[in-house]
């Protein structure tokens, strides 16, 4: 039985579904606050276990070793049947230095996490949820008696694809 | 043989950009929320020509909406084929407005900005391209190992 968001009448994603997304896309849109302007940044990233991993270059705003709060996002369109999601994270982004999260390096060379340009990218980051949310649009339409109901907020909301 | 990939990377100048926008119709606003996380929403969007907008539909008395005109917007569209490790992207940062003169209001029901989700959207919202950048990555399979 589906979950709809009150708020919104769209579709609520559980957060077992949201990793199953998450891992058949391969670019998302990161969210970050520098010097009180908002920035969003297109990534190429992949899912390690609970957490979104992707690289960026030396120098960039994100090259530091925490920054915090972030937002990831990750959607999907399919215009012939008009229907699409969305998952969100929220949490912070970390820096995987070379002798940390030593796993995790092990891991990324099975992760599907190759940087489009050559040379480029060498830090590793991470980004650590505090929670991941989604919502599903499709042309169904419910009813309460087919539903359950959550006022739970998520990023995608009333404006979306409206 | 492994085959390499040779990728090129690309600035795009403003003309490029706003052409880019015109042709896409679903991009994802970000509004700074201070003292908390930023809040990122996927929208169906359309590009307003005239004023070199992105102009796009919120709920009555929404938190997006309030946000959204009391803070700086950034705004980023892209068209990407994962497959052939190719495209672009466009983002815009400004100021966001909302849309209230009759006659504009007239004009952008003209340009066929789909609903999907359920429910009203009285307000017109538009970010004007104070600041626009863009990039494309093109990938060419090469003879040669990367």
């Amino acid at each position: 039985m589906p979950t709809v968001d009150l708020n919104t009448g769209l579709e609520v994603i559980e957060s077992g579904e949201c990793f199953d997304l998450l891992a058949t896309e391969e670019v998302g849109r990161l969210g970050v606050v520098f010097a009180g302007r908002p920035e969003i940044f297109p990534v190429n990233y992949a899912v390690d276990e609970d957490s979104v991993v992707f690289r960026t270059n030396a120098g960039t705003k994100l090259s530091g070793s925490i920054v915090s709060p972030v937002v990831f996002e990750v959607d999907h369109l399919d215009r012939k049947t008009r229907s699409a999601w969305s998952v969100i994270i929220h949490g912070s982004a970390h820096h995987v230095g070379d002798h940390a999260h030593s796993s995790l390096r092990q891991r990324v060379p099975e992760l599907t996490l190759v940087p489009w340009l050559p040379n480029s990218r060498p830090h590793l980051i991470r980004i650590l949820s505090t929670s991941v949310t989604g919502r599903r649009i499709t042309a169904r339409r419910y009813s309460p008696a087919t539903t359950t109901e959550s006022r739970v907020p998520h990023g995608l909301g009333e404006a979306t694809m409206c | 043989m492994t085959r390499g990939v040779m990728a090129l990377e690309e600035v795009l100048d403003r003309s490029e950009c706003l052409r880019l926008l015109a042709r896409r119709h679903m991009g994802r606003v970000v509004v700074n929320v201070e003292g908390w996380v930023p809040v990122i929403r996927p929208v169906n969007y359309a590009f307003d020509p005239s004023s070199q907008s992105v102009v796009f539909r919120t709920a009555r008395g929404s938190k997006l909406t309030a946000l959204l005109l009391s803070q700086l917007a950034a705004f980023e569209v892209d068209d990407i084929d994962e497959s052939a490790r190719s495209g672009w992207s466009v983002i815009v940062t400004g100021r966001a407005e909302e849309i209230s003169r009759p006659a504009d209001l007239d004009r952008l029901e003209t340009l066929g900005l789909e609903a999907w989700a359920p429910g009203e959207r009285p307000h017109w919202v538009r970010i004007r391209t104070e600041t626009l950048s863009g990039r494309r990555i093109q990938s060419t399979p090469t003879a040669e190992p990367a």
